[in-house]
């Protein structure tokens, strides 16, 4: 029995001793260290940021190889924020106060952004928000804080244009309760009647599952509703219930998240995807840029997934960032902001460089003015890459067609 | 977009019919967590992973062996049964040996801790995507003015067929009396030859079968994926406090009064507000009723 203890005891003690080792083990000392929060576990939409944190990691991997920043090699310490406000602040003060990180980039979700973008502006640190679309983010016109993704009042402008284009007049949305889903809903209730289009919405809980009561009412009213918004997130349940509802087909299921690029929509939802609208900042049918091509391809080789939008944004993140250090010669936070100001580098999806001329809510603050596109799948079971642009119609690849059209 | 008087009046109907196929879901949810707490008196928390073990079950049982949800079901079922009975062994069986001081306190630590494992075991394992095992009933079924999608109705009705077939067990069978005379008194019931470990054990295989059944049931529904328990597991502790703790009739009872009173409000008043109707029936339970609809107070019990 005694040995049986004395067993357990070195086991433990071996196993603390290695813990201890790889917590405080040194990194290297030349290092710039690079922040990144992401949503990594639930309730954070920890698919996409997974896979966000593989496009960084790989954007920094290649980095490194071409000789890193100012001749040092750049490492990313990953925090993970669970899409709350609370974890992301500590977050963002620790990799600042404890891991002297340089920078920070990253985030898929709005309020945490905001929580970091507050830690950042106290302490003086750089944040680039990478994949978040809330107005106040860049719209507190903090000087260290810079965003890659698009902002929700500059969307709304191409949205307005899209819903005239493909003719809609009754318009019923579901918008989950997060400063994302509740932004938007705000806005249209306003701005589509302005332009003679009828709007009428539920606001349900972020983790909610079954909305077929707010959808069954949707599919109660008269005249019947010729689109359905799902301002969610996570928008596979509520495209699968409109359906079972029978407000879709004849309602078009526009879902306004980027989720649907996912291959895995097809074994989720099924056929009931075909027809869908969705959008996104980035389709390989709209990609001329040389870099952009060849980081899609690696990301390919490393993950067996293509390139979407979140993943582009990950790496023209990193481009930036690292085109200004090596501008600025230095990672010193003020020289490094007048270098983001004025950098001008070859992203995935062309040219990346940062506006401010505060249009649109006064949200355009150190914002780079990111491709928007509506996408459709056109066939069962197709793959994103395949799937066509049908807005805007100035780069489109095929005419928009309605979603009871494909189901006769 | 407005609505018509007959649209209106079909739209309460759709709803009621909604609230109540969803309210025998919910009991559903609850009944394995009644069954664990009335004959144990231990909160497993860690309920909603054996429903989210359930989907994943249906569909790679479906996927792999090419069967359909029905004949996987069952399949679902032994898996997570026999998932709760490894559970048991290992974790809870030790409350039964006298290896450990606090009962109450361990259950509530070693359940939680369970949760935290197998969430993880299937972020890692079954990875982070959403699936959906096949569906039972893959068409809508018409009620008169109001019509439902059929793996609601199958889910509701086999809901009602499993409540029912426990309450009966529990009321009816010797082992069922066994599970009664443990919740009672564990001593007496071992003066009486009841072995409490092999109760414990079938109760968990019985309550981890039951979730694994919902999560199947559901799967077609509602998806699986890895954190899908988080949702079922506090609803099922909302009506198993409404309904009274470890009661299998007020699971029902108090499933079909949430289910109504969500579905209803969320049209009717505000949808956002959705989980919060739960709470407040709750709420209200608790201060009128403390040991719910069909519970039985502490001094009752003794």
């Amino acid at each position: 029995m005694q040995s049986i203890a004395i067993a357990v005891v070195i086991v433990v003690a071996a196993i603390a001793s290695a813990a201890i080792w790889y917590l405080t083990r040194p990194v290297e000392a030349e290092d710039i260290k690079i922040g990144v929060c992401l949503p990594l576990s639930p309730p954070g939409a920890y698919v996409v940021g997974g896979k966000m944190k593989s496009a960084f990691q790989l954007a920094i991997d290649q980095l490194n190889a071409k000789g890193g920043l100012l001749g040092k090699n750049v490492t990313a310490i990953y925090e993970d924020t669970q899409a709350s406000p609370e974890k992301a602040t500590a977050a963002a003060t620790k990799l600042i106060t404890q891991d002297h990180v340089a920078f920070i980039v990253g985030e898929a979700h709005s309020s945490p952004a905001r929580a970091i973008s507050e830690v950042c502006h106290k302490y003086n640190v750089i944040f680039i928000a990478t994949d978040v679309w809330a107005d106040d983010i860049t719209g507190t016109h903090y000087p260290t804080i810079f965003r890659i993704a698009p902002y929700n009042s500059y969307m709304f402008i191409g949205y307005l244009d899209a819903f005239k284009q493909f003719g809609y007049k009754n318009v019923v949305a579901l918008a989950e309760t997060t400063d994302w889903g509740i932004a938007v809903d705000n806005y249209f209730k306003t701005a589509l009647p302005a332009i003679g289009i009828s709007y009428y919405s539920h606001t349900v809980d972020v983790a909610s599952t079954d909305m077929t009561a707010e959808l069954t009412e949707f599919a109660s009213r008269t005249p019947k509703p010729d689109l359905f918004l799902a301002l969610q997130t996570e928008c596979f349940l509520p495209t699968k219930q409109a359906f079972e509802v029978g407000l879709s087909p004849t309602a078009q299921i526009f879902a306004m998240a980027t989720k649907p690029a996912f291959p895995e929509i097809w074994t989720a939802v099924g056929n009931k995807a075909t027809g869908l609208i969705f959008v996104n900042v980035y389709h390989p049918k709209a990609v001329t840029s040389q870099v952009g091509m060849e980081f899609n391809a690696a990301f390919k080789a490393k993950t067996g997934f293509d390139a979407d939008g979140e993943i582009v944004e990950c790496m023209d993140t990193i481009l930036a960032l690292t085109d200004a250090v090596k501008k600025a010669g230095t990672i010193n936070t003020n020289d490094v902001i007048q270098a983001l100001e004025t950098v001008n580098v070859q992203g995935s999806r062309g040219p990346v460089s940062f506006t401010t001329n505060l249009t649109f809510n006064n949200a355009q603050w150190h914002q780079y003015m990111s491709p928007l596109y509506i996408i459709q799948y056109t066939e069962n079971n197709q793959l994103y890459n395949d799937a066509e642009i049908v807005y805007p119609l100035t780069s489109n690849t095929t005419a928009y067609v309605p979603q009871k059209n494909f189901f006769p | 977009v407005i609505q018509t008087f007959d649209s209106a009046v079909n739209l309460l109907f759709s709803l009621i019919l909604t609230g109540l196929v969803i309210g025998l879901i919910y009991g559903l949810y609850a009944v394995g967590l009644a069954l664990i707490y009335g004959v144990m008196r231990i909160p497993n928390f860690a309920h909603g992973e054996f429903y989210m073990l359930g989907g994943y079950a249906l569909y790679y049982v479906t996927l792999l062996l090419g069967v359909n949800s029905w004949v996987g079901l069952p399949l679902a079922i032994l898996i997570g049964a026999g998932a709760g009975y490894l559970f048991e062994f290992t974790c809870i069986r030790p409350i039964y040996k006298g290896k450990v001081a606090d009962p109450g306190t361990y259950s509530t630590l070693v359940t939680f801790g369970l949760l935290i494992f197998l969430e993880n075991f299937a972020l890692l394992v079954f990875g982070p995507w959403t699936v959906a095992p096949p569906s039972f009933i893959p068409f809508r079924i018409q009620f008169g003015i109001g019509a439902m999608e059929g793996d609601r109705v199958a889910a509701g009705l086999i809901s009602l067929g499993i409540i029912v077939t426990v309450y009966l067990f529990l009321k009816k069978t010797w082992v069922g009396k066994a599970f009664q005379a443990t919740s009672q008194n564990v001593q007496g019931a071992q003066i009486q030859g009841i072995n409490p470990a092999t109760i414990s054990a079938l109760s968990f295989a019985i309550a981890s079968g039951i979730a694994a059944a919902t999560g199947a049931l559901l799967g077609p529904i509602f998806m699986v994926y890895p954190n899908v328990g988080a949702v079922p597991v506090g609803k099922a502790f909302t009506i198993n406090v409404v309904g009274g703790l470890g009661s299998i009739s007020g699971c029902i009872v108090a499933g079909l009064i949430i289910g109504l009173v969500e579905t209803l409000l969320s049209v009717y008043v505000n949808a956002a507000y959705k989980n919060l109707y739960g709470l407040i029936v709750l709420v209200v339970m608790v201060a009128i009723r403390p040991y719910g609809l069909f519970g039985k107070s502490e001094e009752t019990r003794r």
